[in-house]
């Protein structure tokens, strides 16, 4: 599948464009962290940022929706003061094994799978590593029977930024007028 | 619609994944027996309350500089203050559910409820 993204003089995708990406990456994480009390697990969010990710992916690739992710989680970790703490390591980790999965699923099941279920995956993959890294901190698995809450939390997220990928894929250009 | 085959795999994996979790951690719950209070600091039980607790009792774990206030109360518990930079572990709230659990990740702090299974309950 090819997208059409306005490209620079160099061919390469728009430095204008990723940038109003990440833009938007951290106006949603905002507005996650303001809708936390809202889950029935302290700490847990929503996941909307991942819609961002997960567009980039599907458009622009790999490499600019890893940078843009990197971009997310320092910027969001100092804008709200939470750099180099436990937190921003468990967001770091679980948000690059999320992108890592979901870049393999489009990779290798390419056709065969939709936005919304690389956006389920991703979405259940961020909650295993999130976990993990939670196990390795405490030094005890038992953490890990928080997951199926986490797991049955994150999938109307997931649902949900599966269809608006989807639909904006089917606009192909919508963020290119103008 | 082919494009959602893939999808419906996926969705299956999800759902076998929830319902292997929660059996693996919810069904083996011991009915009708006493429970205790099992406290973990990096991945040391430090402490075990049996429960029910007459009386409400303050405990303050400490380990160096990171402080918890617990509040033991009847057959609950919850942290009542904490000096933890996120401060989570508050927002837990009451537990008292065979396999409930409270985090505090920043200071290295399970709190989690076990049946006593092998033992029919303490007579004191």
């Amino acid at each position: 599948m090819e997208f059409y993204i306005k490209t620079d003089s160099n061919g390469k995708p728009h430095l204008a464009l990723q940038g109003l990406l990440l833009a938007m990456a951290l106006i949603l994480y905002a507005l996650e962290s303001m809708f936390e009390w809202v889950m029935p697990v302290p700490g847990a969010k929503l996941g909307l940022a991942n819609l961002v990710s997960l567009y980039t992916l599907m458009t622009l690739g790999f490499k600019i929706s890893l940078k843009i992710l990197l971009l997310r989680v320092v910027l969001a970790s100092i804008f709200f003061g939470k750099i180099f703490s436990v937190s921003f390591y468990i967001s770091l980790g679980a948000g690059l094994a999320s992108l890592c999965v979901m870049a393999l699923v489009k990779r290798y099941c390419s056709g065969k799978v939709s936005a919304i279920g690389i956006s389920l995956l991703g979405a259940t993959s961020h909650n295993i590593m999130q976990l993990f890294i939670a196990s390795m901190v405490l030094e005890t698995g038992y953490i890990f029977n928080f997951l199926p809450i986490l797991v049955v939390l994150s999938l109307p997220t997931g649902f949900f930024n599966g269809i608006i990928v989807e639909m904006m894929l089917k606009q192909r250009n919508v963020l290119d007028r103008g | 619609m082919k494009r959602y085959r893939g999808d419906g795999v996926i969705v299956f994996f999800i759902l076998l994944l929830l319902v292997i979790s929660y059996c693996f951690f919810y069904t083996n719950k011991p009915v009708n027996s006493a429970r205790q209070i099992v406290i973990l600091q990096n991945g040391i039980v430090i402490k075990t309350i049996y429960l029910p607790q007459r009386s409400k009792e303050e405990m303050v774990l400490s380990d160096g500089a990171k402080e918890n206030v617990l509040l033991v109360e009847n057959d609950r518990v919850q942290i009542t203050s904490a000096n933890c930079p996120d401060q989570l572990c508050k927002k837990f709230g009451w537990i008292q559910a065979v396999g409930q659990q409270i985090a505090c990740i920043p200071h290295r702090l399970l709190i989690r409820i076990e049946g006593q299974d092998g033992l029919d309950g303490i007579l004191y």
